[in-house]
Parts: C-alpha cells; sequence; structure tokens
C-alpha cells in the first residue's frame, strides 16, 4: 500500500498504530507521513519505516548504521522499546518517516523540534523505563 | 455541490475506498469505505457537480427502488460527505 502510494505521490500519511514510538509518536493522536527513501538520506536519529522478517511493517528510529560488504545495515530502536532492537538492511527499508504531525503541528525530519525529541529522550535503558513511566502515568 | 478534486476512489483488497490523493500526498488517515451503492454514485458523479435529486433518481434507474427511500440513501450519503468535508 506504501509502495503503491509513493509510486503516485511525494508522501503517503498514515495513523500512528502501537506503541513502541511513544512519546514522540501516540497510536490515535498522531499521524505519520513517509516519502520515498533517497539514496544515504537516511542518517542516526531519522525514522525508516522498514519491513522486518516476519512481516511486520515498523517505523523505527535509526540508532545505528553499518557498511558491512555489499550494503548498508540499519540497527533500529523504537523510542517507546527499552532493550528491543531490530537489524535491517537497505533492501528492507519501505520508506523515511519525513514528518510527525502531532496535535495538528506537523514536526518535520531534522527540524529543531524533532531534533530535541531525540535527544531529550534518554537511551539509556534504566532512564528509559523511568521516563515512559512517568510518560504513563500522566497519559 | 461536488466532490473537492482531491479526493479519489481507491481499491483496497476487496474494497472501495474514497481518500485525499494528490501528487504531493496520499492520506490513509481519513479513509471512507463506501458501499456498492455510495461507489456507484460517486464513481457516476466523479468531479462533476450533482444534486441530491439526481443522485435519487440515479439510485431509482440503478436498482428500481422506491423514490422516496432513493432519496433518503441519497440525503445520506451526501449528508455524511459534507461531514467528512468531502464536498465543495
Amino acid at each position: 500500500m506504501v509502495h503503491k502510494g509513493l509510486s503516485n505521490s511525494a508522501s503517503v500519511t498514515l495513523p500512528a498504530q502501537g506503541s513502541s514510538m511513544i512519546p514522540f509518536i501516540v497510536e490515535g493522536r498522531h499521524q505519520v507521513v513517509v516519502g520515498k527513501v533517497e539514496p544515504n538520506s537516511l542518517k542516526k536519529g531519522s525514522i525508516a519505516l522498514v519491513k522486518l522478517s516476519d512481516g511486520r511493517l515498523v517505523a523505527h528510529r535509526v540508532v545505528r548504521i553499518e557498511n558491512i560488504g555489499k550494503g548498508l545495515h540499519y540497527t533500529l530502536r523504537g523510542d517507546g522499546n527499552i532493550y528491543l532492537k531490530e537489524r535491517v538492511t537497505k533492501e528492507d527499508v519501505v520508506a523515511e518517516v519525513v514528518a510527525v504531525v502531532r496535535g495538528g503541528k506537523r514536526v518535520d525530519s531534522g527540524s529543531m523540534l524533532w531534533k530535541l525529541y531525540r535527544f531529550l529522550w534518554p537511551s539509556t535503558p534504566i532512564v528509559r523505563r523511568i521516563f515512559l513511566k512517568i510518560w504513563h502515568l500522566c497519559n | 455541490m461536488k466532490i473537492k478534486e482531491e479526493y479519489k476512489i481507491e481499491t483496497i483488497g476487496n474494497d472501495k475506498v474514497l481518500l485525499s490523493n494528490t501528487a504531493h500526498n496520499l492520506n490513509y488517515t481519513k479513509v471512507m469505505v463506501l458501499n456498492p451503492t455510495a461507489a456507484f454514485l460517486l464513481e457516476e458523479s466523479g468531479h462533476n457537480s450533482f444534486t441530491n435529486e439526481g443522485w435519487a433518481n440515479m439510485l431509482v434507474e440503478r436498482y428500481a427502488i422506491d423514490r422516496e427511500l432513493a432519496l433518503a440513501d441519497a440525503n445520506t450519503l451526501i449528508e455524511k460527505l459534507q461531514q467528512e468535508g468531502v464536498l465543495e
């Protein structure tokens, strides 16, 4: 559906699903705008829409990029995930999240607000667990 | 009244849906699943102007139903489309 959409349109807007990207992306509240992946456009901090080996589509943040052998390998981690990471290749990447619509306002990839969310949200598992507990208590 | 230019009918699986689809963005967050009657009326009308009466006439011709019932169905669909901001 996304592939087909991106063949005719520059971007596709999807409803957010799941809880693996909270608090940045929340199901029922936010929307995700995905665009075509340009060569080398994915960087650390980008959010990639990928197809996992079990067929699931997930949009998670790129935390590591490695150039192994013939191609690029990406390690992804959802902002709402404490330990779980996914490792995918360039071929598994379906699209790049170019913006997130939060409360009707568009937060573009690479914008100040985007970077702020990325840098303020902790990556250390124990700290992230505490932040997530606080977030769940408040929501 | 007529359907806004940005709204198009797509087929997803076995369903016909109405969604906002432009060269800039395809929006899957506001998707209306169309029943066969709604799909018939929207496909026939395209982006041309239509009226409640005109749609009722089309339903009478297509399904050979009572005109009162056809007008009620047409009004219900138009009301729904207006609520969703699909019409201009």
